[in-house]
């Protein structure tokens, strides 16, 4: 049994498998003996590892608080993943022209640090100005557009790398 | 004694009202707005009337809708607890007028200390120290003569206020107008009296308070001191006594000015007179009078032996006090802990949500005081104070180990507070030697983290423990015994 | 309710000896499993692993609710069968919780013959749609495979029950408003690519999941292109350009978890607003047996002509051993009944010896009772036939095993079928054999099923050949040479007859521990209440 959590920043693996009358837990690699001592509502005693513990937990949402010695947790599932987009595979993310269109300005230069959400070109199609934003931070690893061009749909127009 | 009393507040203070009430075998009446339906004030009470929505001002604060909840219960007197009406006089005399009682000062002592800076002339007169400074200063020409006297750095702060508002400290004199420009327009604002003090601020300061105690035939004691040194934005977040500072000789000597202040204006029942203490050179000066019971009543009640409640109503009620101030003597030592619904790591912002899980400390000499179970809500409206933890020892090293030991035992889930900050500042040497003062915290904890780093395997495995729990039946009303509920990991064969 | 009152002893010698024995056929199941759960080996697995991919299992379980069941279905197909190179004929079925809503998955083992379709592949497939059609379940295809085996394209490709079903499946189930979701985890290719282009909504993982008509071998072949897998039909192609694929992961992990965010969008309950069979019935809490159904090891006997009495099985099967029975003094060799198992209510007919006129009379009774008061039915099959001789024919036994048959084709609430032992001739088509359409059928390790028992095809046999020698005048057979003449017949009967046989060939759910059975039942029933309701047939009859 897999349990992925999130905190803050922080993310963690438990894997759960019967063992005897308790479990052999696995956390981020380490085993740990593990056995159920009592089990109430929102409160659980455990054996880990030898050390009996007590823990209270109660549930918000898909969060879940625990509290052991005086600390206080607080566990999320692990977040979706933000970028369903996707890049090219090769470390750079590729900025390509939205819509077949001239190229109006171009506001970056090879070589320049960007910002995520900085604009990088104006485009001009079916008298619409369209920015062309850089999806990510990083450098203009390559920049494929000039002033006046005429740009395809899907056309590569910058690569933005590390 | 009364045979009805009706309790105007909410939350911890409340519910320590309305045992106080059960004890002495006096009817208790709670009043409740909107958003406290179901709190623990109400369940605890022996009646309960709904005085008004949640906001404080249509409701807790509301002078006609406590009356009458008074007037239709038949209550014979009013406890006002703290915050809310407590310091209002005009709210003190209106349940005079109607044939009550006030359980608390007269109108005319809460008026005398009410103003801080009329309260700053009359102790003058009756010989208790103020800090130097000078009041009714519009001019910015006079502001700059009179701080020119007093010497840098000052306090300015507003004559009708506390709480920190309308505060601003000047370190240097070209900042002055400035300062007291905004000062002036936050008092306005906060009460509507933009008249300010200007005082000699008075750095690493301690803040060192008595109780004073005085029934309606002329005896006034003090209860000893409480030292509240550990504040943030101007509020004390752990209080006790006896103060680690004072010696017996200076202990004595406030403790007459403490006398002193309340006799100058005729006080009775229950108040505190706050000092501010330079820590360098052991000068005191008077900051206010607090004309009400105080949050942190209980380290007083722990060490003097008495309880306050119970005697606040007696005094009402015309009983004289038993004893002299010969007779009181302080018994070991102890702490209190406020915790509050608030993030440490945030500057404190106060911080709403449920109380999915309350448990409370308990064992010898521990004290917990909360308006909260299980399940409440922690809501916007009102102050984030969620409990007090309070603990006795033979000494102070004793108190501050039980305290801790307290805290640990706290479980409070579903809120950001601040549980494993106080165990912090507990634990800190600078704690533990007694050398704080009121600015502490802010410089010593600048951008404090919880220590918690890490997910500690134990804690993980837990989590993962308490989702395989059997849920509840209610999980699914339609199908509520399911056996895909059952977290059991079946697989066929296995 | 009554209680069944046990009157077992698991001191007695010949529990302890039927215990042993069937506690050996139990272990046997569990060790076939263990080996098919391995899919087509460490090696490969690692292969795979090298791929970045998840091996099937672990799929299915990132997938569901942590430390929900699973309820696997036929994991033993294809047992001994093509050489034992598939096992599990390379597909994993079942049903899962996720996101709190039971579903059903079909997940590619493309450790086996890389996730090709052999017939019985095929035929698994094909099964868990029809689990999942009757079942009202989102369909979830974990998908991972090269299409079909083309060493046996003749047996996967044409038929009406051929690969094509798969999409005719597919849309008739979306047009239902049943869910389909594929989630592309590697290739899927030529007939392949249609599972995901049928589906709903498609997840496609980069730079291992494919989908195209034709694969880079091929267009080489047609066109002369040279280009990669990747270029032709992975994911970037697909969820920028082609639109075949709606959702881009990263890996299997973040496909897996695309997925449950889309299953946390359906509906709790597909079918609820119309009314499921769930609605209506008065649940009960859950209570354990009185008696642990482990102790059927012991009840059941080793010598599977031995009688035993019916009811000591349901006293472990059901809530609190708690058993209305119905008509107990009347047609006696077939035991009917109310229970409940794991809250819901269940009319539950099991043999208790041979079917004669009265006992299917009294089962069709009951059968009418249940359908009038929706309440699902188990049926425990251990039936050798019907009733045989002069008499009974006389008697109309076959008109009255044909109310039976019709009763049970017939009912609309949802049946459950478990052969707990002999499934012999017409006994099971009047136990709602497979033929009958139950949700679900499983087989003990221990049941046998054939048109009929071994000994009497093999004496039946005799008889003919003995006759046959008369007529040419010639000596009867000696017991020696009848023997002999006999032994083929039995031993083809025992491996024809043999639930490894059956499950091999899907012609049942999977083989089951008697003592998991409670526990598979209340899962199953579970499901099968989560269907919606569809109207009743007839009224009660008395017989």
């Amino acid at each position: 049994m897999h349990f992925r959590y999130q905190s803050g920043q922080q993310s963690a693996e438990v894997t759960l498998e019967r063992s005897g009358d308790g479990f052999r837990a696995l956390v981020n690699g380490v085993a740990y003996a593990v056995e159920v001592l009592d089990r109430q509502p929102g409160v659980l005693s455990l054996r880990f590892d030898g050390r009996p513990l007590t823990f209270y937990w109660a549930q918000d949402g898909s969060r879940k608080w625990i509290s052991q010695g005086g600390c206080t947790y607080w566990l999320d599932p692990p977040a979706q993943r933000a970028s369903q987009r996707g890049s090219e595979g090769d470390g750079n993310t590729a900025v390509r022209a939205p819509m077949p269109a001239q190229v109006l300005a171009v506001q970056v230069a090879s070589g320049d640090p960007v910002e995520r959400g900085q604009v990088l070109l104006l485009l001009e199609a079916m008298k619409m100005e369209i920015q062309v934003k850089s999806p990510a931070a990083g450098r203009v690893n390559r920049l494929l557009a000039a002033v006046g061009q005429t740009v395809d749909r899907d056309q590569l127009l910058v690569e933005i790398g590390e | 004694m009364f045979k009805k009393v009706l309790v105007a507040n909410r939350g911890e203070i409340a519910v320590r009202i309305i045992r106080a009430c059960r004890e002495m075998g006096i009817t208790a009446v709670a009043v409740y707005s909107d958003a406290d339906r179901r709190a623990l004030h109400v369940r605890l009470a022996d009646e309960a009337v709904n005085i008004g929505p949640a906001q404080a001002s249509e409701s807790y604060l509301s002078v006609e809708r406590v009356l009458q909840a008074a007037a239709a219960t038949g209550a014979e007197a009013i406890h006002p607890g703290y915050g809310f009406l407590s310091e209002n006089a005009d709210f003190a005399r209106a349940v005079q007028q109607a044939g009550l009682v006030f359980i608390g000062p007269t109108p005319e002592a809460i008026e005398a200390m009410g103003d801080k800076g009329r309260a700053r002339t009359r102790m003058e007169a009756a010989g208790v120290p103020v800090a130097p400074g000078y009041q009714g200063l519009d001019d910015p020409a006079a502001l700059e003569a009179a701080a020119a006297k007093i010497s840098l750095p000052l306090l300015i702060k507003a004559a009708a206020g506390g709480g920190g508002k309308g505060m601003r400290v000047v370190h240097q004199l070209s900042e002055l107008v400035e300062a007291a420009a905004a000062a002036r327009r936050e008092a306005q604002h906060a009460f509507g009296d933009g008249r300010l003090i200007l005082e000699r601020y008075i750095p690493h300061a301690r803040h060192i308070e008595f109780q004073v105690l005085a029934d309606q035939h002329g005896n006034l004691v003090h209860l000893f001191e409480r030292e509240c040194s550990v504040q943030r934005r101007h509020q004390k977040i752990i209080e006790e006594t006896p103060s680690p500072y004072l010696t017996e000789a200076l202990r004595a000597k406030m403790g007459e000015a403490a006398v002193a202040a309340a006799r100058s204006v005729g006080y009775t029942n229950a108040g505190t007179v706050e000092f501010i203490v330079d820590s360098q050179s052991g000068d005191f000066y008077f900051l206010e009078m607090n004309t009400r019971l105080q949050v942190e009543h209980p380290v007083t009640e722990w060490t003097v032996g008495i309880d306050l409640v119970q005697w606040q109503i007696r005094i009402a009620a015309g009983e004289p006090l038993p004893f002299k101030q010969d007779n009181l003597s302080q018994r070991g030592h102890a702490i209190e802990c406020r915790l509050y619904a608030e993030d440490p790591a945030n500057n404190f912002l106060p911080a709403t949500g449920p109380l999915l899980t309350f448990a409370v400390p308990s064992g010898p000499g521990v004290r917990m005081d909360s308006g909260f179970t299980s399940g409440d809500q922690i809501t916007i409206h009102y102050d984030p104070l969620i409990a007090k933890v309070t603990a006795w020892g033979e000494n102070r090293p004793a108190a501050i180990q039980r305290m801790t030991a307290a805290l640990r035992e706290t479980v409070l889930l579903g809120i950001t507070h601040n549980g494993q900050f106080l165990q912090d500042v507990l634990s800190d040497p600078q704690f533990i030697a007694g050398g704080v003062y009121t600015t502490w915290v802010e410089e010593h904890f600048n951008g404090w983290q919880p220590p918690q780093c890490g997910l500690p395997p134990e804690v993980l495995v837990a989590a993962a423990l308490a989702q395989l729990q059997p849920p509840s039946a209610a999980a699914d009303e339609h199908d509520p015994y399911s056996p895909w509920r059952m977290p059991n990991g079946y697989r066929v064969g296995q | 309710m009554e209680t069944i009152q046990s009157s077992i002893s698991t001191k007695d010698p010949a529990f302890q000896a039927n215990e042993l024995f069937h506690r050996g056929l139990a272990e046997e199941l569990r060790q076939r499993l263990v080996v098919v759960r391995q899919g087509g080996g460490e090696k490969y697995q690692q292969r795979q692993a090298a791929q970045g991919k998840l091996f099937v299992r672990e799929r299915i379980d990132r997938l569901l609710d942590p430390g929900s069941p699973f309820l696997e279905l036929s994991p033993l197909a294809a047992w001994d069968c093509y050489d034992n190179q598939a096992p599990g004929a390379g597909i994993v079925t079942g049903i899962g919780r996720v996101a709190d809503r039971e579903v059903l998955i079909v997940a590619n083992d493309a450790t086996v013959k890389g996730g090709t379709y052999f017939p019985l592949t095929m035929k698994k497939h094909l099964r868990a749609q029809e689990v999942a059609f009757q079942n009202a379940l989102p369909c979830i295809y974990l998908v991972d495979s090269g299409g079909i085996f083309l060493p046996m394209q003749d047996e996967v490709f044409p038929d009406s029950d051929d690969f094509g079903r798969i999409f005719y499946n597919q849309a008739r189930m979306s047009a239902k408003g049943i869910t389909q979701i594929a989630v592309v985890m590697g290739s899927c290719t030529a007939g392949g690519a249609y599972v995901p282009a049928m589906s709903d909504e498609t997840i496609i993982v980069r730079g291992t999941g494919t989908i195209f008509l034709g694969g880079p071998p091929l267009v080489k072949a047609a066109t002369g292109e040279d280009v990669t897998a990747e270029d032709l039909g992975g994911a970037d192609v697909h969820t920028r350009r082609s639109g075949v694929a709606d959702h881009y992961a990263e890996d299997d992990d973040h496909a897996l978890e695309i997925c449950r965010s889309i299953v946390e969008t359906l509906p709790r309950k597909s079918g609820r607003s119309a009314g499921i069979w769930l609605d209506g019935l008065d649940l009960v809490p859950t209570a354990e047996p009185l008696y642990p159904p482990a102790e059927i090891y012991g009840i059941l006997p080793a010598n599977p002509r031995a009688a035993y009495d019916v009811r000591e099985i349901i006293a472990r099967l059901v809530d609190g051993s708690a058993f209305r029975e119905f008509k107990a003094r009347y047609g006696t060799t077939l035991v009917c009944g109310f229970a409940a198992i794991h809250g819901y209510p269940i009319g539950i007919l099991g043999n208790n010896g041979v079917l004669f006129s009265e006992s299917a009379l009294k089962a069709t009774h009951f059968i009418e009772l249940c359908e009038q008061r929706g309440i699902p039915l188990l049926f425990l099959q251990n039936i050798t036939g019907f009733m045989v001789g002069k008499e009974y024919e006389a008697g109309g036994i076959a008109k009255d095993g044909a109310k039976l048959v019709h009763a049970v084709s017939t009912v609309s609430v949802p049946k459950l079928t478990v052969l707990i032992g002999g499934s012999f001739g017409a006994g099971n088509y009047g136990m709602s054999g497979r033929a009958f359409n139950p949700r679900f059928l499983w087989m003990w390790p221990n049941a046998r099923i054939s048109a009929m028992g071994g000994e009497q095809a093999a004496n039946v046999l005799l008889t003919v050949k003995q006759d046959q020698l008369a007529r040419e005048g010639k000596a009867p057979l000696s017991p020696a040479e009848a023997e002999a003449f006999m032994r083929p017949t039995l031993e083809e009967y025992e491996r024809a007859g043999n639930p490894y046989y059956s499950t091999a060939r899907l012609w049942d759910d999977g083989v089951l521990d008697p003592a998991e059975t409670r526990q598979v039942l209340g899962l199953a029933l579970s499901v099968a209440l989560n269907s919606p309701r569809t109207p009743g047939g007839f009224g009660v009859f008395r017989m």
